[in-house]
């Protein structure tokens, strides 16, 4: 199953989710995942109307900004969506991954598994 | 995927290509879509909707993928099954031809070859009811002949009497 954020605003839950659509039609309209750091102006909106639009398309877009300037912690919200958006392309290249991950192995100098709980 | 987050594929396939320090071969694919698109072909090919692959739940694709593997999995044993039926039938018929005389003739299988576990299980419960059963007829022809020879001593003894 995809990932997806079910967003509780004025006791209605929106259910937020990308499918391959969603992501072709947010890159058409200039989206890059890229660029969120450089131009988040842009971006940012185009990301956040995306994640609505696959459950919710009746929405308005000034519904849309409302309900995302009401929600409290930003940046783990936008954090939330970026990640969301990311694993779209995982099932994808899922495959190659397995198979490259029998034929090489590494080892770290240290313990990653610490230093990545940190 | 990319030290930016992008997608990227690597475009060395050969010992060659693999060395000269070109460390700027990667392809990057611009976006997300490109990626998508070129995927597509394929899982239409093995058997996925256009609206499934779109629209559908993104993980989807993995299931396909695994299906698809276990498809060429099966149609792998199918033919090697026919080729063994095929080996069967050329050693009965060609072989049995050229076999020496008086040497054992091949016989063609009388059912097909048990591949699943049930028909394995049934073929060994077969084995066992068959033995039980002829262990039973001894055990009986046994007894007919104890009990026959029983009475014979018996009659004997009581004509001696």
């Amino acid at each position: 199953m995809s990932k997806t954020i079910n967003l509780n605003y004025e006791g209605r839950t929106y259910v937020l989710e990308f499918n391959r659509t969603i992501i072709r039609n947010a890159e058409r309209a200039g989206f890059n995942i890229n660029e969120i750091g450089d131009k988040p102006v842009t971006m940012i909106p185009l990301l956040v109307y995306s994640a609505f639009a696959m459950h919710n398309d009746k929405l308005k877009s000034h519904k849309i900004d409302e309900i995302y300037e009401s929600v409290g912690d930003k940046d783990a919200f936008l954090g939330a969506l970026i990640d969301m958006y990311r694993d779209a392309v995982a099932p994808l290249i899922e495959k190659s991954d397995e198979d490259k991950a029998k034929n090489v192995s590494w080892e770290a100098s240290w313990d990653v598994t610490e230093e990545s709980n940190d | 995927m990319g030290r930016d987050g992008g997608i990227e594929r690597l475009t060395s396939t050969t010992d060659e290509e693999d060395y000269g320090g070109d460390f700027n071969a990667p392809i990057i694919y611009k976006t997300f879509t490109d990626l998508f698109e070129e995927q597509f072909p394929y899982y239409l090919s093995i058997g996925m909707t256009a609206e499934q692959y779109w629209d559908g739940d993104m993980d989807l694709v993995i299931a396909y993928r695994k299906a698809d593997e276990l498809r060429l999995e099966r149609t792998n044993t199918e033919l090697w099954l026919q080729g063994m039926y095929f080996y069967d039938a050329l050693t009965c018929t060609i072989g049995n031809a050229f076999c020496k005389k008086g040497g054992e003739k091949h016989e063609y299988a009388k059912k097909p070859y048990s591949i699943t576990e049930r028909q394995r299980e049934n073929e060994r419960r077969n084995e066992e009811r068959i033995k039980s059963e002829q262990m039973l007829a001894q055990m009986k022809a046994f007894a007919k002949q104890f009990n026959a020879r029983r009475k014979g001593e018996s009659e004997i003894g009581r004509g001696d009497s």
